[in-house]
């Protein structure tokens, strides 16, 4: 609140300054050392991020078999055969089922995490905090290895259940269509829980200890501090957390593609994977195909970013007039 | 060596439409011969430092394999060859025998070999395609292309002058349109594609442990029996494990017990006819059969998450009775780390009968090695071919247990073991080379690269019925088999529009004998 209030003179003060700016090529001569450092990052991002995302638009409108040195152009083609391709709008629903169980579990378990790692009772903080944080820093496709091995029906967690006669047969959460993808989902959101705690844990930072202190001198009990101080401390957090998040959840593909590579029978298919299949392991790999389907989900993904991008500048003004 | 991790994948294509692709196509690619088998291979060798390398003692029959005289033969040659293959089944032959060997024989030749997983190989080939750098010598695979797709579009130079083929096994083996265009040889086989992949490898001392007595052709229903006593008597372990990860492995599983069930043609395909008929009675009936497996609980319930050489490996750690695959099996076991004490067995398909009332057809054995269009080292890499058209190689091949050499009589004069000789001795019995449509019309190919997938594919109805996610398969297969007709007459039409000279008849091969294989001259006939 502080920073808004000695933020809006200043603002106000440059606004005189703005008008007689000299011009872009004057500036970039004066100040030709800032652009020499930024040279590396624009240049890579360029042939990197940039590039290929134009590329990826032009090939989208081609005809364009993996092995051939170039498409040809068949303009909209790609894009109407996607819309009647059911195995896309089935991978296009497991992405956004995906996100819509993911996302608020992982959003949900890392706020009752990160509640019980910040108190002052919870003993060995730290230690609990750097495993759950472990995952985290692991290959997505080595912990999707791993974790075929764990689920396997005569794996650990199997074994297990069955000893203890809480199941009678092997559960074989991967290769089941009626698992798989959930079994994806969690396994995703073990992996990212440990970065979400670290949100919600520094988000929980800012509120004030003296609130809390307040509140128990007036007898307040732990739901009612949870209810009444936390939750509206962490509102705006909420928001940006949550859209942090769902961007996430559209870059799962080395997790699922080593999990279940789709399967079985495209039970488990998300579109990167469906992009991955259409590009490198279809009978007649598709490059003007895949790269269309990935435009699709690519405008989704920029439509989520957008909604992020609002999420946060209403989140920024919510916490400024708080 | 045979330890070798990279060893342990056997030699299948990667997709079930691949497969398709494949032997519609005539049997492309399947680099399978070699391909696959999956692991890395890499070996940098020169006169240098591997001139005096000695055989290992893998390769110990194959030290008699040695540098032999092609059109190039000369010792004076010199350069540096870059060669990426999928044929890691042979690591050990190829780095530490033929190519020491090689270059013992050309000390100034230095060659640099990966073998590759497939579609590593795949992509590493579109890219090094696109900028230039392609290795002089490659292997392909079915998702890179068709061979006549890949010709026409300047990826491969003729080998004739480079490599002398007259008087070779493989001379009988060469198909235009597959290995042949314009009438110039690009490449020939050198593993032997003849095998189906429903050989039952059986691990006796489960059956034992069950007082199972072992039958060397089971019917349909003494399958099932056996199956549900093995695995009643071994507690925690199952009858059969079915990989489905990948549905080609499905898709070859129906295929193949359904020609053993009366099915004659390829991939659905009735030569006789032309037309798709994946919803005739053999396969009904093998599907029925697949369910009842299912219904008796004898399946390894991770089958489903499993690729193949991942079920493989269960069954040789002994968690599973019994394994369908091919001959090559015995090889790529001996690279699994706890592998089962167990002696193992070998029975011919189970069928309905217990009597095969059919044969399984495949394509004609692709080619495997192919020299890089406009490469300028031509000379050194037919030198290098040359090597895999000698009975001396296809006899350190046959040693290796894994997929056969081309000349597969090859086995039967080898020193491996007598189970495998009889399996590659049963396969060529149960299966024969069947009619490859683009080895009768070039434009075959164009149609094969306008051709879409159709989905769910047989491989995936099997799939579907065996994890439970559907029941009725009938319907299923009824529907894939109308749509997969519709999308190949909606590909007629396409690249006939475009000028290609293809139509329905280029499926019809009135003069096929099921029980025989399609020779090159009978499609001149």
């Amino acid at each position: 609140m502080l920073n808004a209030v000695q933020e809006r003179p200043a603002r106000a003060a440059a606004r005189p300054q703005a008008r007689r700016r000299p011009g872009l090529l004057t500036r970039m001569r004066r100040s030709w050392w800032i652009y020499l450092f930024l040279l590396p990052t624009i240049v890579g991002y360029g042939l990197y991020t940039v590039y290929p995302l134009i590329a990826s638009w032009w090939y989208a409108f081609l005809d364009w078999p993996s092995f051939a040195d170039r498409g040809t152009f068949i303009g909209f083609d790609n894009f109407r055969r996607l819309v009647h391709d059911p195995l896309f709008w089935n991978a296009f629903k497991h992405s956004l089922l995906f996100i819509a169980i993911g996302v608020p579990l992982r959003v949900g378990l890392g706020l009752l995490v990160a509640i019980v790692l910040n108190q002052k009772a919870t003993k060995l903080k730290g230690l609990f905090r750097t495993l759950i944080f472990l995952p985290v820093v692991t290959t997505g496709a080595i912990l999707g290895v791993v974790f075929t091995l764990i689920l396997d029906a005569n794996g650990p967690i199997n074994r297990t259940l069955v000893d203890l006669h809480l199941i009678s047969h092997p559960i074989a959460f991967l290769a089941n269509v009626h698992t798989s993808l959930y079994t994806g989902i969690g396994v995703w959101v073990w992996k990212w829980l440990g970065i979400t705690m670290v949100y919600w844990l520094a988000a929980l930072q800012t509120i004030p200890r003296s609130l809390y202190e307040s509140a128990q001198l007036d007898g307040a009990s732990a739901w009612q501090e949870f209810r009444y101080i936390t939750l509206p401390g962490l509102k705006f957090f909420l928001i940006i957390i949550t859209l942090i998040d769902t961007v996430a959840a559209f870059n799962v593909f080395d997790l699922l593609q080593t999990l279940t590579a789709g399967g079985p029978v495209y039970s488990s298919e998300v579109i990167e994977i469906f992009v991955y299949r259409t590009a490198f392991h279809a009978t007649v790999p598709e490059l003007g195909y895949a790269s269309a389907a990935a435009v699709i989900f690519g405008l989704t993904t920029l439509a989520f970013a957008a909604v992020q991008a609002i999420g946060i500048r209403a989140a920024r003004k919510g916490m400024a007039t708080a | 060596m045979k330890h070798d991790d990279s060893r342990i994948y056997p030699p299948t294509p990667e997709s079930l439409t691949r497969r398709r692709f494949l032997q519609l196509g005539g049997g492309t690619a399947l680099a399978a011969a070699l391909a696959a088998c999956t692991g890395t291979g890499t070996s940098t060798s020169s006169g240098g430092s591997s001139a005096g390398a000695a055989p290992t003692s893998a390769a110990g029959s194959s030290a008699a394999v040695s540098a032999s005289a092609g059109p190039a033969s000369a010792a004076n040659l010199t350069g540096s060859i870059q060669w990426w293959d999928t044929m890691t089944g042979y690591n050990d032959l190829i780095d530490k025998t033929l190519i020491p060997n090689f270059i013992k024989a050309h000390p100034g030749v230095k060659i640099k070999r990966q073998g590759m997983k497939a579609p590593n190989l795949v992509q590493a080939l579109e890219l090094a395609k696109r900028n230039n750098q392609l290795p002089d010598i490659t292997g392909i695979h079915t998702t890179l292309g068709v061979p006549a797709a890949l010709v026409a579009d300047n990826w491969f130079s003729p080998i004739d002058d480079f490599v002398d083929l007259k008087g070779t096994f493989v001379s009988d083996y060469l198909y235009e349109g597959i290995h042949v265009f314009d009438g110039k040889v690009y490449s020939f086989p050198i593993v032997d594609r003849i095998w189906h992949q429903v050989t039952p490898w059986v691990n006796t001392a489960m059956l034992d442990q069950a007082g199972v007595t072992a039958t060397q052709n089971p019917t349909w229903d003494g399958f099932r029996s056996l199956l549900r006593t093995t695995q009643a008597k071994n507690s925690g372990k199952y009858g059969l494990v079915v990989p489905l990860k990948q549905p080609f492995y499905a898709n070859e599983l129906l295929d193949n017990l359904a020609s053993f069930a009366g099915f004659q043609g390829t991939e659905g395909v009735d030569w006789k006819t032309g037309e798709y008929v994946w919803d005739s009675q053999p396969f009904l009936d093998t599907m029925e059969f697949l369910v009842s497996l299912k219904k008796d609980g004898v399946l390894d319930p991770a089958g489903p998450s499993m690729a193949p050489p991942d079920a493989m490996q269960r069954w040789a750690s002994g968690e599973t009775a019994i394994y369908l695959y091919g001959p090559w099996i015995l090889g790529t076991r001996q690279g699994v780390k706890g592998a089962s004490s167990s002696p193992v067995a070998a029975w011919r398909p189970p069928s309905p009968d217990g009597k095969l009332n059919g044969k399984v057809h495949v394509g004609p054995s692709n080619g495997d090695l192919w020299l890089t269009y406009g490469d300028k080292q031509g000379e050194i890499v037919g030198a290098i071919l040359q090597q895999f058209t000698t009975q001396a190689t296809y006899a350190a091949m046959a040693t290796e247990e894994n997929q056969a050499p081309i000349d597969y009589n090859a086995v039967a004069a080898s020193s491996a073991p007598q189970a495998y000789k009889q399996v590659i001795a049963w396969e060529h019995e149960d299966t024969k080379i069947g009619p490859a449509p683009e080895a009768r019309n070039a434009d075959y190919a164009k149609l094969l690269v306008e051709i879409r997938d159709v989905h769910p594919d047989p491989g995936e109805i099997v799939t579907s019925i065996l994890t439970g996610a559907s029941t009725d398969y009938k319907s299923a297969l009824t529907k894939y088999n109308s749509a997969a007709n519709a999308e190949r007459d909606r590909a007629i039409k396409a690249v006939q529009a475009k000028g290609a000279k293809v139509s329905h008849d280029d499926w019809v091969f009135s003069n096929w004998n099921p029980d025989q294989d399609y020779t090159p001259k009978q499609y001149n006939a």
